[in-house]
């Protein structure tokens, strides 16, 4: 199986998704969202990391053996921090990140 | 490349634009939606036209494709073609579209975010006109996941009220578990001939084995009967009218539900070549019909009536589909798409005007407002399938098409299906507009915004049955103008319907007279005949008891264990405390005693001497971190952009650093 995408279109995919997702995390104000933006991030990461094992290396096993620990990890990133959101919100019914400001020094 | 392509290119931008826009500039240009889809509706009249007469359907008059990946040694390519049935199809969608924009802009003006409501409906728009003219199945899915999403957005349009976001969930839900079978066909054709491109399909069918063809053609029906609101799948659709009324006409009475009747009449060379996958259809869309009609006579509120009206005659459309023949499937999309629409807007209409969706508490509106009693009555009566409007071509087609390929008993429930369609549309039409009208306040006529789209649906509905000839002929099908038995028979169940309608609403047989005499059989009936039960009791309901029972294990065997460890930790650190109260702590007493006694001199050397020292770094210390306080602002986003700012600066170092060292 070949697949004859061009490289820069993929690298251009994730730049894009990384962008995209590094927006997100700047202005959103609901934690929900900045979690929905990281994901997005960590997508772009994944993206490339396939694309460059696929093109810098001949052999693309390793690059693919990573991407699954990757998801497995996001996804259970995800996990915790979707646990804190609803922790955060159970206590101080809210969750903007904004009202969130009980560190400040 | 053929200009006509670019259709569905102009609601493609119009959407980009309102996208990006910010609110309030968003709600100012709202008339971009009714001008960006007039151009591709101009544009497709141009094109229906300028191709007129058409070839048969599939022989495309023009293709443009892009590859955008080759997989091994196929090629992954994005491709439109435009057939006279897409020709059709696209002057259909951009009309009604049309129509509902221009509606739109009376109906949403005050709304705050009628940006965000135009700007879905341009994505909903392109999403459609793109899919009628994909030529590739791939690019097909792709649309009808999109629309999909404008569906559910428009579903739960208000999403501030409980009713339209339980709706739009649900409808999302019950669509996507339709399009697992578009998936799994989608599946099934690639394994059978490894390719998405309509045409290749369609000429390696032949040699597709019947599993396959079974496979596909179960799955299609399966995704068009939860776009269609088929049964088992037709849940979604009454409770989808809690979105605003002209979405429900052009998504979910118009356009968007004729998707799936759509999908299976472009895949029909697929599916025919299973009889079992036919018979299905057949009996579906039969059951669905009668189901729908009969639930239809039931209803007050009037968008739900024209809700279940339908599920009704999406129903009859797929039973058509089930001989194996397109044209009347295809001729009865058509016509319903734009008698529906009107139906829908005139409604919209209605409610503006009375303030209710309640049909018993209107009454007398045909004194009040003429030209919008006459509007609805061209609909509705096209609905009941009266001579000469198109409903009455289009239903006597199928009718007809049962007989010919030798299907009674279908034709018999469809003429069951008929009694019942002209049952509710009398009897709905004498509660809104003969009579008195039924509450305190003036009734007025609609505006000019309202009367011109629909109007033009109504112009539609007059001529498209008695012209069918001259543009069916596009599609290459032969269509007789429907015999005399035919029409005498459906005219005589519509008569038979329709005085059964007079009479129940003259003596009031309505619901508050089946409360008293059949109050099980009207719990029937407002219980949709139990398929909101049957979903309940056989999905949700195990749904919340597997949770609950992975609930108790978790409480009650992993926090138990948990528990138990915390209670042991406790029995052994009290003994452990009790030892260190009484040996350890003696020992640092006597420690500490005699530390104390020294520590008294070094007290007084140290307040004089070092005290002042400390204080004053102190002092020092306290005023540099009221400096550094002022960071530390608790706020994540300040945080984020610190770390940003800090990995753009450090980007920029190693860049300069890396092309300094390349140079």
């Amino acid at each position: 199986m070949h697949l004859t995408v061009s490289y820069t279109a993929v690298i251009l995919l994730a730049a894009a998704l990384f962008v995209i997702g590094l927006y997100g995390v700047l202005v959103r104000k609901s934690a929900i969202g900045i979690l929905m933006s990281l994901e997005l991030m960590s997508m772009a990461v994944m993206i490339n990391l396939i694309t460059f094992g696929r093109f810098v290396h001949q052999s693309p096993l390793n690059s693919w053996f990573f991407t699954v620990f990757l998801m497995v990890i996001v996804a259970a990133e995800v996990g915790i921090g979707l646990a804190l959101v609803i922790a955060i919100y159970r206590n101080d019914r809210t969750s903007e990140v904004d009202d969130l400001d009980r560190l400040k020094g | 490349m053929s200009v006509f392509f670019l259709i569905p290119v102009f609601p493609a931008l119009g959407f980009l634009a309102l996208l990006f826009l910010p609110r309030a500039r968003r709600n100012r240009l709202i008339a971009l939606g009714p001008i960006l889809v007039g151009i591709s509706a101009v544009l497709a009249v141009v094109g229906f036209i300028r191709y007129f007469p058409g070839r048969a359907i599939g022989q495309s008059f023009a293709n443009v494709s892009w590859t955008l990946a080759r997989l091994g040694g196929t090629k992954l390519t994005l491709s439109f073609g435009l057939d006279s049935l897409a020709l059709v199809m696209l002057t259909m969608v951009s009309v009604v579209g049309l129509c509902v924009q221009i509606y739109s802009l009376f109906y949403m003006k005050d709304d705050e975010r009628r940006g965000w409501y135009f700007c879905v409906l341009l994505l909903f728009t392109a999403a459609m006109l793109a899919l009628v003219t994909s030529g590739n199945l791939l690019l097909i899915f792709a649309m009808w996941e999109i629309m999909g999403v404008c569906s559910y957005l428009l579903i739960g349009f208000w999403y501030k009220d409980e009713a339209p976001r339980r709706a739009s969930v649900k409808a999302f839900l019950v669509t996507r578990a339709g399009d697992l079978g578009f998936f799994i066909a989608l599946a099934a054709i690639w394994q059978a001939c490894g390719s998405f491109q309509l045409e290749t399909i369609i000429k390696a069918a032949p040699q597709f084995s019947a599993a396959t063809v079974l496979v596909i053609g179960i799955g299609l029906l399966w995704a068009a009967a939860g776009k269609s609101a088929q049964l088992p799948l037709s849940v979604w659709l009454p409770d989808a009218m809690a979105g605003p009324t002209p979405a429900s006409a052009i998504i979910h009475a118009a356009t968007m539900v004729a998707a799936g009747i759509f999908v299976i009449a472009r895949m029909m060379p697929v599916i025919s070549l299973s009889h079992v996958a036919l018979s299905i259809a057949l009996w579906v869309g039969i059951a669905t019909a009668v189901f729908g009609a009969f639930l239809a006579c039931f209803q007050t509120d009037i968008k739900r009536m024209l809700a279940f009206s339908t599920i009704s005659q999406l129903g009859l459309m797929f039973a058509a589909l089930g001989t194996g023949a397109i044209d009347g499937a295809l001729f009865h999309l058509i016509t319903h798409a734009f008698f529906k629409s009107l139906l829908f807007l005139a409604a919209g209409t209605i409610i503006h005007v009375t303030g209710t969706q309640d049909m018993r508490k209107m009454g007398g509106l045909a004194k009040h407002m003429p030209i919008m009693t006459t509007i609805f009555s061209i609909g509705a009566f096209a609905l009941a399938g009266i001579v000469p409007l198109s409903g009455f071509f289009s239903k006597d087609l199928i009718l007809e098409e049962f007989l010919t390929h030798g299907h009674p008993v279908a034709f018999a429930l469809a003429l069951v299906m008929a009694t019942l369609t002209a049952l509710y549309v009398v009897k709905a039409w004498f509660t809104i507009f003969v009579g008195k009208y039924r509450q305190e306040g003036h009734v007025h006529e609609g505006t000019l915004l309202e009367i011109i789209p629909t109007a033009i649906l109504a112009c539609f509905t007059l001529l498209l049955g008695i012209f069918n000839q001259g543009w069916l002929g596009c599609l290459g099908f032969k269509v007789e103008m429907p015999t005399m038995e035919m029409a005498s028979i459906s005219t005589g169940v519509m008569l038979v319907g329709a005085t059964l309608g007079y009479l129940m609403y003259r003596f009031h047989i309505d619901n508050d007279w089946l409360a008293e005499h059949a109050p099980g059989f009207l719990r029937a009936t407002e219980a949709r005949l139990y398929t909101d039960a049957f979903y309940e009791y056989v999905i949700i309901k195990p749904y919340f008891g597997i949770s609950k029972l992975l609930w108790n294990i978790d409480t009650h065997v992993i926090d138990g264990a948990v528990n138990g460890v915390v209670a042991l930790y406790g029995r052994v650190t009290k003994v452990a405390d009790s030892a260190d109260a009484h040996v350890i702590d003696g020992a640092v007493n006597g420690v500490a005693a005699g530390y104390k006694h020294l520590t008294a001199a070094a007290w007084v050397a140290d307040a004089k001497g070092i005290d002042g020292a400390v204080n004053g770094i102190g002092t020092g210390l306290k005023q540099t971190s009221q400096i550094a306080r002022k960071a530390q602002a608790g706020r994540i986003h300040v945080y984020q952009r610190a770390i940003v700012g800090a990995v753009i600066v450090l980007l920029i170092i190693v860049l300069f650093v890396v092309l300094k060292g390349v140079a």
